[in-house]
């Protein structure tokens, strides 16, 4: 087991370490690393000459995403309150010797008694070697660079990879102290010792040990006694009766008085009023709640914090297909392999420019390499433990850059919605504020033509606080481009019992949109499954939209569906019309409660089976919350190659799903994706991204796909929010300040990389986006051309940068669009009950929602209002003063 | 602290093998990071902790390891509990099939992997915290994968459901 020297890329073999080290872009390929933007270009020179190299990298990368995510649904431990405690103490005296250890205070029970007893008894030995072993390692980093991990992990709140960051940058240099200095890390020790600390530390009596058990906030100063010792030691602790009766809950400390936050303890169980409700209503953030709740816990409980990834039965790493709900998955499989030339870059921005806006792109020699697949992390880094707390405010002066996620998930607006729905508020944790924000769209200006990304930033005053402004950044992919998608035979069959009409309501306005994208190539049929078996539309060409429309809105359950029979007719529907070149499909809509009867299982699995066969592929789709990706209840779907499922838990969900459905075969539009937000620190002096960090596993929530680089299929968009403290202190501009800047990734403006990878804004901007990206492989847009600027180091990288302005106008004056995020963002504020909400209140959501109401294509912002209404009301009957535990209707 | 515990414990807890030793190490390393001069740390907190966790962790081995009821080669992983990759490796689903591979790996490839996918450092930084050179940890994780990929594509021949759903699309 030798280390093979570094052969060159020629000599590349599967089995090369530096191939590995390729597909995973780190060691010679880790941007940072001097050169490797060279090393790269030759090992993409050799691996687009050889299949069975990029097959390898999509392999080694499929395990990679696959190990990845199952790693990240370890179990996410917390210290013991003692032991936090203990530390703050020292932290604030750390020159009165060590403090006593818990578990030298108390032997713990069973068979690690003796352990913990030569614990004790070789501590000072073990100190001193310890003390040796630090003051090594503390040689061993001061000496070395350790800088090319400047910003990231748990410390870095804006979820930057370095790797991202350096590839957006297209240029870093690890070695500089000063990019260390300026990118320093947010838990400087003297925080500590400075702050006031506050812990407010809940203890769980001892009920059953569970996580729905009564939890009593004690807030606890400076370096108070131990509240509960027993705790500090994962042993189960006794119910101190001061701790349960005790203490009123303490609201957190880095409230809206928008403090600087650095690294204070704020144990996330800080609302014990919510507590007691959240683990029942929200079954998939059970292992949350057994996380925060572990101090009650044996220490051996780390399996029984595992229900998560029993919560999605269906879930499957390398098959981002398998996670129907996920708006942007495109089948990786296929997507990437099928090398569809899309034209990307080039021309001109469509956006209209209001105010100094500048775009460039860049082109590049070479071609990348050929199409790579990366499964998509998103749908399963979606299950990964999350213990949320909100981004807190950053100093642009410390920290000037940020990125946000690009793939946010789906599941945060239905989960509320179904909770408000049954009559309870949700619990905080579910209420994630990108995933509810994203989940509408925006009017992003539409790239077109050979543009793959356009982007439009709106900046406006904060509708919860005066003083600060928001800034909404919407990032929008081109859309799939017509003439590229293979012609489509579909035949739709509702299997929806009686009873189900919402969901119907859904499926309708899912083929709505379906039907408004097929053209003359294409052909939809639609049957009905029930004892009738109406077939409603035969199949029909998608130019004759008025029969289609008529079809689709004549839809109506009739009965017990069929199963097999229905299925029987469905196929014979979609063999009357062939389509060359094209895709035959049946769409089976199914009310999520649908399971074949034991006698015709078999029948059913050889009916799929056969039709596969003959080229007509399934598609399951189960409407309705709680429907599940399919596996273990539905035995009855069978074989590799017999079908797909989707689940939608809502319409946008069903109409994604369904859109999937026609574009079988989309190549994504752009590749290693990277979004880097400069603050120029002269206008800006604090900045919060809106959204939660997850604690705990590696670095925040999207780096690690930031850093591997996200792709966006056609039509993927996505919008951010940021908080922003100007640095002036008089309010300026009035609403004639043009506040909304837009860009295309055509050409012209300035150039990005003649910035440093440290360079902020620039002077008299507010601040600066840039989005990198590469086109995918052998897409025409991607060959050099001449007179394109080069991005240095990554001959294929290109960008797309935005700088906006520092103006602002009121909210009154904002766009639409705009007044609906921040009515969308103050919804979550409120529901979570954000120390982030200034002077927010139900009504001036309600407003908001109203005036962002635009065109609402598809009603779902109307849908919206209801829900605030029905939050407003069940928080009307919750006291809600800060501080106070909301408790949620039973 | 609160940004940087659940990465440490985990960590810890992947070296030392129990809850309560994994909390006294991370605590410990937090001790020391009181007594250290904020300045000398800026940019490089993360790897800095990473390291004096390792160290505490390794040197706990060595001085305990009678005790303790990991041993390095065992249960230094958690899934050491777990059957044979063979018996759980139908459970796709459950995410524990993963620690159970792991638990099959050399354990210094398992601290790679970990360090690597589950800490997000780079070969550079694995490098400097485990004083292997970077070939080495390339080495390490290459083989790892191949491993890991064998165990995945054993899994993906037998398995039922999960696999079915690939998506036929052609």
């Amino acid at each position: 087991m030798k280390p093979s020297s570094n052969p060159s890329p020629s000599d590349w073999t599967p089995d090369s370490p530096e191939f590995t080290a390729f597909a995973l872009k780190d060691g010679p390929f880790d941007p940072s690393v001097l050169g490797w933007a060279e090393r790269r270009a030759e090992a993409e020179q050799v691996i687009a000459k050889s299949a069975a190299l990029r097959s390898e990298i999509g392999e080694i990368r499929r395990v990679a995403d696959d190990v990845e995510t199952d790693l990240a649904h370890e179990p996410i431990h917390r210290l013991s309150i003692e032991r936090r405690e203990s530390v703050l103490a020292y932290a604030r005296n750390p020159g009165r010797g060590l403090p006593r250890r818990s578990t030298e205070d108390i032997p713990a029970a069973g068979r690690d008694g003796w352990h913990r007893f030569w614990s004790a008894v070789t501590r000072p030995a073990m100190g001193f070697s310890l003390a040796a072993a630090t003051a090594l390692s503390i040689a061993l980093a001061l000496w070395s660079p350790w800088s090319s991990r400047p910003a990231s992990g748990p410390s870095d709140p804006s979820g930057t990879a370095p790797a991202a960051r350096a590839r957006a940058a297209a240029k870093v240099a690890p070695s500089d102290p000063s990019a260390a200095l300026s990118a320093g890390d947010a838990l400087p020790p003297e925080s500590r010792t400075e702050s006031p600390v506050t812990v407010v530390a809940s203890v769980s009596p001892d009920l059953d040990g569970g996580a729905g058990d009564t939890l009593a906030g004690i807030p606890i100063r400076g370096s108070a006694p131990g509240v509960d010792r027993a705790a500090g030691s994962g042993v189960r602790p006794e119910v101190p009766p001061s701790a349960a009766s005790a203490a009123s809950p303490r609201p957190p400390q880095d409230g809206p008085s928008g403090e600087v936050v650095r690294g204070e303890p704020q144990l996330r169980w800080e609302r014990p009023g919510q507590e007691p409700a959240a683990a029942p209503s929200a079954p998939r953030k059970t292992a949350t709640a057994a996380g925060s709740g572990r101090e009650a816990g044996p220490p051996a409980s780390q399996t029984a914090d595992r229900p998560m990834a029993q919560s999605f039965p269906g879930r499957r790493p390398a098959d981002p297909s398998a996670a129907g709900s996920s708006a942007s998955a495109v089948p990786a499989r296929t997507g990437s392999a099928a090398g569809v030339p899309v034209g990307v870059g080039g021309g001109v921005g469509t956006g209209v420019p209001i105010g100094p806006a500048s775009a460039t792109a860049r082109t590049a020699v070479a071609g990348d390499t050929a199409p790579i697949r990366e499964s998509s992390p998103v749908p399963s880094r979606r299950e990964v433990a999350r213990t949320t707390r909100e981004f807190p405010f950053q100093s642009a002066a410390t920290q000037p850059r940020s990125t946000f996620p690009l793939k946010p998930g789906d599941d945060s607006y239905p989960e509320v919605r179904q909770a408000l729905e049954a009559g309870r508020l949700p619990a905080p944790d579910s209420v994630r504020l990108e995933e509810l924000l994203n989940h509408f769209a925006y009017d992003h200006p539409v790239a077109s033509g050979a543009e793959a990304l356009s982007a439009r930033v709106e900046v406006a005053d904060s509708p919860w606080n005066p003083d600060h402004r928001l800034v909404k950044i919407g990032l929008q992919a081109r859309p799939s481009d017509p003439a590229v998608r293979p012609p489509a035979n579909l035949v739709v069959l509702v299997g929806l019992r009686p009873g189900f009409e919402a969901r119907l309501a859904w499926a309708q306005r899912s083929l709505q949109a379906v039907v408004d994208a097929l053209d003359a190539r294409d052909s939809l049929a639609l049957l009905v499954d029930g004892p009738r078996g109406r077939v409603i539309l035969p199949p029909t060409s998608g130019r004759e939209r008025d029969r289609l429309v008529r079809g689709v809105s004549d839809l109506r359950p009739e009965g017990a569906p069929q199963g097999l029979d229905g299925l029987r007719r469905a196929y014979a529907l979609a063999s009357q019309r062939h389509v060359t070149g094209g895709t035959s499909r049946v769409v089976w809509i199914l009310d999520g409660e649908f399971s074949a009867e034991a006698g015709t299982r078999g029948a059913l699995a050889d009916l799929i089976r056969e039709q596969t066969e003959w080229g007509v592929f399934l598609t399951v789709l189960g409407l309705g919350p709680g429907t599940s990706a399919p596996p273990a209840g539905r035995p009855w779907m069978p074989t590799p190659a017999g079908g797909s499922y989707a689940a939608a838990a809502g319409p946008a969900e069903a109409r994604a799903a369904l859109r999937r459905e026609l574009h079988p075969a989309a190549s994504p539009v752009a590749d290693d994706v990277t979004v880097d937000v400069r603050f120029n620190p002269d206008r800006v002096d604090r900045w919060r991204l809106i959204g939660q960090e997850a604690t705990g596993p590696g670095p925040q929530r999207g780096a690690p796909a930031d850093r591997a680089g996200v792709r966006l299929d056609p039509g993927d968009s996505v919008t951010a929010l940021y908080e922003i403290v100007p640095a002036r202190p008089e309010r300026p501009v009035g609403p004639e300040a043009s506040a909304a800047s837009t860009a295309g990734s055509g050409p012209g403006g300035a150039d990005p990389g003649s910035k440093g990878p440290e360079a902020h804004a620039g002077a008299g901007e507010l601040l600066s986006l840039q989005v990198g990206f590469r086109p995918p492989a052998g897409d025409p847009a991607g060959a050099p051309r001449p007179g394109d600027p080069k991005v240095s180091g990554d001959p294929a990288a290109r960008s797309l940068r935005v700088d906006v302005p520092d103006a602002s106008r009121p909210v009154d004056a904002a766009t639409a669009d705009y007044k609906f995020a921040a009515a969308v963002v103050g919804y979550g504020l409120l529901l979570r009950d954000s120390p982030y909400k200034g002077n927010l209140t139900w009504d001036k959501v309600l407003a908001l929602a109203e005036e962002g109401q635009g065109p609402d294509r598809e009603g779902y912002r109307m849908e919206f209002l209801q829900l605030v209404r029905r939050a407003q009301a069940l928080h009307g009957a919750a006291p809600s003063v800060p501080g106070a535990p909301v408790r949620p209707r039973p | 602290m609160e940004r940087h515990e659940g990465e440490l414990l985990r960590y810890a807890l992947s070296l030392v093998g129990d809850l309560p030793s994994a909390e006294d190490v991370v605590q410990n390393a937090f001790f020391k990071l009181c007594k250290q001069e904020p300045a000398s740390l800026r940019g490089r907190l993360v790897p800095w902790l990473f390291t004096v966790v390792r160290n505490e962790a390794l040197d706990r081995h060595r001085k305990e390891g009678r005790w303790s009821r990991a041993s390095e080669g065992e249960a230094a992983d958690v899934a050491g509990e777990s059957p044979s990759p063979s018996e759980s490796v139908e459970t796709r689903d459950d995410a524990g099939h993963l620690r159970t591979m792991l638990a099959t790996l050399p354990p210094n490839q398992r601290e790679v992997v970990r360090l690597k996918f589950q800490n997000q450092l780079s070969y550079r930084e694995i490098s400097q915290l485990t004083r292997l050179t970077e070939t080495n940890v390339g080495f390490l994780l290459h083989t790892a994968i191949k491993t890991l990929r064998r165990h995945f594509e054993r899994l993906d021949a037998r398995s039922g459901p999960s696999s079915a759903w690939r998506d036929p699309r052609p």
